[in-house]
């Protein structure tokens, strides 16, 4: 009996082994099954669905362009049921980046994903997760005769000895500043367009409570952003051409100065208190509330403002300019962003699938329908035919914008350490918990020396 | 050597042979599995931390040697995270476990409701984290948030209330919502200790006309020896090892004043593209939580042996 016990133990403990051995083979089929299905599908099967995941930043439906692209999601899917279309789309940048980063890096890249181009993803373009988009470009010339050529040179690597075109561009924008106009009305003062009028308006604004210039440093490009922009004013592109080919310096004295100039107007109080307590939505909502006079943003946000309860008080110009840099009045930052991009090449299962859903978002029918909806407020990679007489701020907007003479990205997008975009956003960042000018150019330095050194 | 095949069929009739071998048999599963999920990972993070690597598969890996562990070593935000996890360890002594040990005591008393205040205290455990960081971003918020109006109403208008945004406050405050997050899990923790002491034992003290706080000192605290085993290995591994917290209030900053090896670990993957360098960071982190568990556990082993 004992013996029968003892032979049905080891039999069930071999059978446990073998079980773990069949499942794990079984698993191994399975799984290498479902990574073929997630990386685009797998076809096996005629009237199988065929899976394509977009990955964008539009997912919050109380922004207007995102609702867009939401709507028209549910609309592909219904008219394309043979398609499974998986929006994996985040609105936060860094969710999206580590979205896309984790995809590239398991060996399964997201077929449609927004791409940001320029210098700084040059590795992705290097190592083929980005597929050339200009043999389609040539093969269908319909399908981009109405963008502005201007905006792909950021994913034209040719510079760099690459061929091919990497993207097709999305989101050109531009910084501008929003002015809540009717503040300055009652308190009799013009509304500034120059740095100086600005730190002279502000002893006035601040003495009524109000924040002369709402600065939401929470969110880190706010900082990015507003160095690009303030060095366009000062120097024109030459600073970001210095910076990138390493002539000047993070903690050089040119860069320095204009991290010492931000720092002034904080300490003057032109961008209020608690900066880092609040967002760039935080931004929009106290010049909506009029706790803040003026809010430097961009393009971007003139359908939301245009929602504003008191859309009519508010004006749109460019960022301001220095009295004694006129001549770069009218430099800006600005230019195209975000791109759509693939990781499908030819051959690939979901490759056709993928060129569908890639057309679809970007065809002359999108972009239309988003110049609908917007009642032809912001900007657009594309020209239409019929123009829609646009509202007060996109007109505002587009009488500066037409006038610039250069226009630039963030500085660190023309930089391939990858990390200097994060590391500049940072450390601008810490303007506002008390950090000094030098301080901040020089732990960016470092960074950059850093980079340099395991780079060699 | 060649065996006979009557002794295979002899050893396989070995009572004490098969035995061993169902035991081996029956442990290999979770064995593998293990191996599957913890080792197979751990190696390749030690492996991975030896190499420069940019986190696309089709690119080439650099071999760089120990190169990984010297940058980070030399990184000025080493100190600063290394710092802000001594900052978490010893709050874990001086927040959580005085407020975990008296909501035990709570719990554990003859109080009506207690079974409510039980449910009470733990909850913070099972809310998730960015829901707890977000909470307390607008308790923290500086215009017109509870802390700062209260800090206002006691007229403290001088200090910054701007904690989450403080280069110094920051982790402090950080520490402050970590303690009330985890007290309530801590709390079972003693809680349990607490049960396992024999009433007689402080019948007896009382007996014997002592106070409670000698019954405290001298049985309470003495007899939940492995309580407070338990809460020191977990506070100093949980400190070490800490992340979300961190990422969903702060993200590390400002700057990198919040910085701990997690968000470093995160931000040098994801951010910055260097995924060897993570690596090193990561392999750090397995090496210093195991060598703290085994420093831990011999302290406590040679306690008891005295």
């Amino acid at each position: 009996m004992v013996k029968k016990r003892n032979a049905v133990g080891f039999l069930m403990a071999m059978a446990m082994v073998l079980s773990l051995f069949s499942g794990c083979s079984g698993n191994n089929s399975g799984a290498g099954g479902s990574s073929q299905a997630s990386a685009g599908g797998q076809n096996q099967a005629g009237n199988e669905k065929v899976a394509v995941r977009i990955l964008t930043r539009y997912s919050n439906p109380d922004n207007v362009r995102e609702k867009y692209f939401i709507d028209r999601v549910a609309k592909f899917k219904s008219e394309n049921p043979d398609i499974d279309l998986q929006d994996i789309s985040v609105s936060d940048e860094n969710s999206r980046d580590t979205k896309f980063k984790t995809s590239v890096a398991s060996g399964n890249p997201i077929e449609v994903f927004n791409f940001l181009g320029y210098a700084a993803n040059i590795d992705y373009v290097k190592n083929g997760v980005v597929a050339d988009l200009d043999p389609l470009f040539k093969e269908d010339p319909e399908w981009t005769k109405n963008y502005k050529k201007s905006l792909f040179s950021p994913v034209d690597y040719s510079a760099y000895g690459i061929e091919g075109i990497y993207g097709i561009p999305t989101t050109p924008y531009g910084v501008c500043t929003f002015y809540n106009k009717a503040i300055f009305d009652k308190l009799g003062i013009q509304i500034p367009e120059t740095w100086e009028q600005i730190e002279a308006a502000a002893p006035k604004l601040i003495e009524k409570g109000i924040t002369p210039m709402a600065f939401g440093a929470k969110d880190n490009y706010r900082g990015g952003h507003f160095l690009t922009a303030l060095s366009m004013k000062v120097y024109g592109a030459d600073l970001k051409d210095r910076l990138i080919s390493g002539e000047e310096k993070w903690n050089g004295k040119d860069t320095v100065s204009l991290i010492s100039y931000m720092k002034k107007l904080y300490d003057e109080g032109v961008f209020g208190k608690n900066n880092l307590a609040y967002t760039a939505d935080g931004e929009l909502a106290k010049l909506e509330s009029g706790e803040a006079a003026i809010c430097f943003s961009g393009s971007w946000n003139i359908a939301t403002i245009n929602g504003f309860s008191n859309a009519k008080d508010i004006v749109c110009k460019g960022f301001p300019y220095f009295e004694a840099h006129q001549e770069n009045k009218d430099m800006w930052m600005g230019g195209p962003d975000d791109f759509l991009a693939i990781s499908s090449k030819p051959g690939d299962a979901d490759y056709d699938a993928t060129v569908k859903v890639l057309k679809y978002f970007s065809s002359q029918d999108y972009w239309q329908g988003l110049y609908e909806v917007q009642k032809g407020s912001g900007t657009y990679p594309v020209s239409f035919g019929e123009v829609i007489p646009a509202d007060t701020l996109t007109n505002g907007f587009n009488e500066y914008y037409n006038s610039a003479v250069n226009m630039i990205g963030e500085i660190e997008q023309y930089d391939k350490m990858a990390a200097l975009m994060d590391v500049v956003r940072t450390n601008m960042q810490t303007i506002f918990s008390g950090s000094k000018a030098q301080e901040i150019g020089d732990v960016i330095q470092g960074e950059v020396d850093n980079y340099l050194a395991s780079n060699k | 050597m060649n065996i006979r095949p009557e002794g295979v069929a002899g050893l396989v009739g070995n009572k004490n042979f098969r035995s061993k071998m169902e035991s081996v048999l029956l442990s290999l599963p979770a064995f593998l599995i293990y191996s599957f999920i913890i080792i197979y990972p751990m190696v390749s993070v030690f492996y991975m931390s030896f190499f420069k690597w940019n986190g696309i598969p089709s690119s080439s890996m650099e071999f760089t040697g120990l190169r990984n562990y010297i940058a980070f070593f030399m990184d000025n935000r080493f100190y600063t995270a290394l710092r802000n996890i001594g900052i978490f360890i010893l709050s874990g002594f001086l927040l959580i476990l005085p407020v975990a040990f008296f909501l035990a005591t709570v719990i554990q008393s003859k109080l009506r409701g207690k079974r409510f205040l039980r449910t009470s205290y733990f909850f913070p455990q099972v809310i998730s984290r960015t829901a707890i960081a977000l909470m307390w971003y607008f308790l923290l918020y500086p215009e017109g948030g509870p802390v700062a109006s209260l800090f206002h109403m006691i007229g403290l208008n001088t200090v910054d209330v701007n904690f989450l945004g403080s280069k110094i406050w920051a982790i402090y405050a950080i520490t402050v919502i970590n303690a009330w997050t985890y007290a309530g899990f801590n709390m079972l923790i003693f809680s349990a200790g607490l049960t396992s002491i024999p009433e007689e034992i402080y019948e007896a003290a009382v007996v014997d006309g002592v106070n409670p706080l000698q019954k405290l000192m001298y049985i309470t605290v003495p007899m939940m020896k492995s309580s407070f085993q338990l809460f020191v290995i977990n506070c100093v591994i949980g400190s070490i090892t800490t992340f979300e917290m961190v990422y969903a209030t702060t993200g590390g900053g400002p700057g990198s004043a919040s910085e701990v090896f997690g968000t470093l670990l995160y931000k040098n993957a994801f951010t910055y593209n260097n995924y060897g360098y993570s690596n090193a960071i990561g392999s750090f982190l397995i090496i210093a939580s195991f060598g703290a568990t085994l420093i831990l556990n011999f302290i406590f082993s040679k306690r008891d042996r005295d």
